[in-house]
């Protein structure tokens, strides 16, 4: 599905990508974790379409990568979402600037609203939302176009522990429901753990390991050993590494 | 809401005509009529003879402004979204802005002849420059996450300004015009005492120079009035275009 090759990208002359080399096959997810700074939102919009590669490419599908990619979600730091439009407004954007049919696009909208269980906050304004259901509108506004591939870049780490748990189920079972493939960046060991089937580390822009999750897709995971275990492992590999 | 506002309006009104009321018993001179008799005038006179001062005082500053909101966004935008035009732009802008520019009416008046143009013109360039500086200040402050946001759901183009430029910067223009209009409207009725019949400010002055302070107290109420109405208006605009400003402000805000 999504193939990067010795990808590059730098800000003025700071490189902040370095030789990027991975590939996730349909219906897959990989976690990226690492300090902040180390390149990996960078990575996110190179990925999105956002930013151009200096070197290197991103290939999805079999097609090269340089611009927005429609059926590439994606969800930033901050929930992407604008303040002076309503909830309804906000998840309808990328069907109205298509030129859908408002028919069409007020049922998609109410559909996923739904599904996202934010229907009653439809008119209501990003101000007025708490974190998390701020964070369901901005699941429910990529998930409108129908996406084969997620991006998210920190998505919840501005939210409280117990949110965090809640929308990270959420994605494992939008994940499992639609198949939906999903890169995921965060600073979050357990969060790494919990939505990675591949869990990438970065490092100054480079992934300095590549580790296989074999418990990736258990809802329950986290009261099993074996997750400890695997939180453990990474935490040990990362501090070895100087990131901890 | 509405409500505790039209209460606001009126107790403002109350108190300034208590303490006109009050200067008038104490000044008890005719310069200062009471506000009875003005209030009775006034409405005695509102149709025959203050509308029309009125409509061609509002026809003035409404053109004035459309233009200097027009010419004013467009400037800031370009200076806003492109450095190199920004680069050249911003200094004469600058240099521009603090310049009393009431003081070119006769020049206006030499260049676009006596009539409106020049009395347009004179409130345009005073009122454009914070609009420019206003917006351009906003563009550049808009969070650039948002360009990304909208970009990637594939807003482009054109429709990168409908959703994010213009209502990201609305709620600043607006407060800039709000600023503005009291300095336009103190404009108006001073190029409106040259070379016209029609308009409020002409109205208060010529009034004045017949000496008769009660008209004259009609023609400032009914400027003032006018001015109330254009913060209104301002204020019914901001109600229906900016009205997430004030959401998350209120004590319903979750955390």
């Amino acid at each position: 599905m999504i193939k990067v090759s010795d990808l590059d990208f730098s800000y003025q002359n700071e490189k902040v990508v370095k030789n990027i080399n991975f590939s996730i096959n349909e219906g897959k997810s990989l976690a990226i974790i690492g300090p902040s700074g180390c390149g990996k939102s960078t990575l996110i919009y190179l990925l999105a379409g956002l930013l151009e590669p200096d070197h290197g490419t991103i290939k999805i599908n079999g097609k090269i990568i340089n611009n927005i990619r429609e059926k590439t979600g994606v969800i930033l730091q901050n929930y992407g979402l604008f303040p002076w439009k309503t909830v309804f407004a906000n998840v309808a954007l990328g069907l109205k600037v298509r030129d859908y049919d408002k028919n069409k696009v007020n049922k998609i909208v109410e559909n996923a609203l739904e599904k996202m269980g934010i229907r009653d906050l439809s008119s209501k304004y990003p101000a007025e939302l708490s974190g998390g259901q701020n964070q369901r509108v901005a699941i429910a506004r990529s998930l409108v176009l129908n996406p084969d591939l997620l991006l998210m870049d920190e998505p919840f780490s501005a939210l409280d522990a117990l949110t965090r748990e809640e929308m990270q189920n959420l994605i494992l079972k939008i994940h499992k429901e639609n198949n939906l493939s999903y890169l995921i960046v965060t600073h979050n060991i357990d969060e790494a753990v919990f939505l990675g089937q591949e869990i990438a580390v970065m490092k100054d822009g480079e992934f300095i390991h590549m580790i296989d999750n074999p418990y990736f897709g258990d809802l329950k995971l986290r009261e099993k050993e074996e997750f400890f275990k695997l939180c453990k492992e990474l935490r040990v590999m990362m501090s070895e590494d100087d990131l901890l | 809401m509405i409500k505790k506002r039209y209460i606001n309006t009126l107790y403002g009104a109350i108190f300034i005509i208590a303490i006109w009321w009050l200067m008038h018993l104490f000044y008890s001179s005719s310069v200062i009529p009471s506000p009875y008799i003005v209030i009775i005038n006034f409405f005695k006179k509102l149709i025959p003879v203050l509308l029309p001062h009125l409509a061609m005082s509002l026809y003035r500053i409404i053109s004035a402004v459309l233009l200097a909101v027009i010419a004013g966004i467009s400037i800031g935008l370009l200076t806003g979204i492109n450095k190199n035009i920004d680069q050249y732009i911003s200094p004469v802008i600058y240099l521009l802005y603090p310049i009393p520019k009431i003081a070119f009416l006769p020049l206006f008046m030499l260049l676009f002849g006596l009539g409106d143009s020049s009395k347009i013109i004179l409130i345009m360039v005073i009122v454009i420059f914070q609009i420019i500086v206003t917006t351009r200040d906003s563009v550049k402050n808009i969070n650039p996450e948002y360009f990304y946001s909208a970009r990637s759901v594939g807003v482009k183009g054109w429709k990168i300004y409908r959703h994010v430029i213009f209502p990201a910067i609305l709620p600043q223009i607006l407060t800039a015009l709000r600023i503005t209009v009291g300095t336009s409207i103190a404009v108006l009725f001073y190029a409106e005492n040259f070379a016209t019949q029609y308009g409020i400010g002409y109205y208060i002055m010529n009034s004045w120079i017949m000496v008769n302070y009660v008209d004259m107290f009609t023609g400032i109420l009914a400027i003032s009035i006018l001015g109330l109405l254009i913060f209104k208006a301002i204020d019914l605009l901001e109600e229906k275009y900016c009205h997430w400003v004030k959401v998350g402000t209120k004590d319903e805000q979750k955390i």
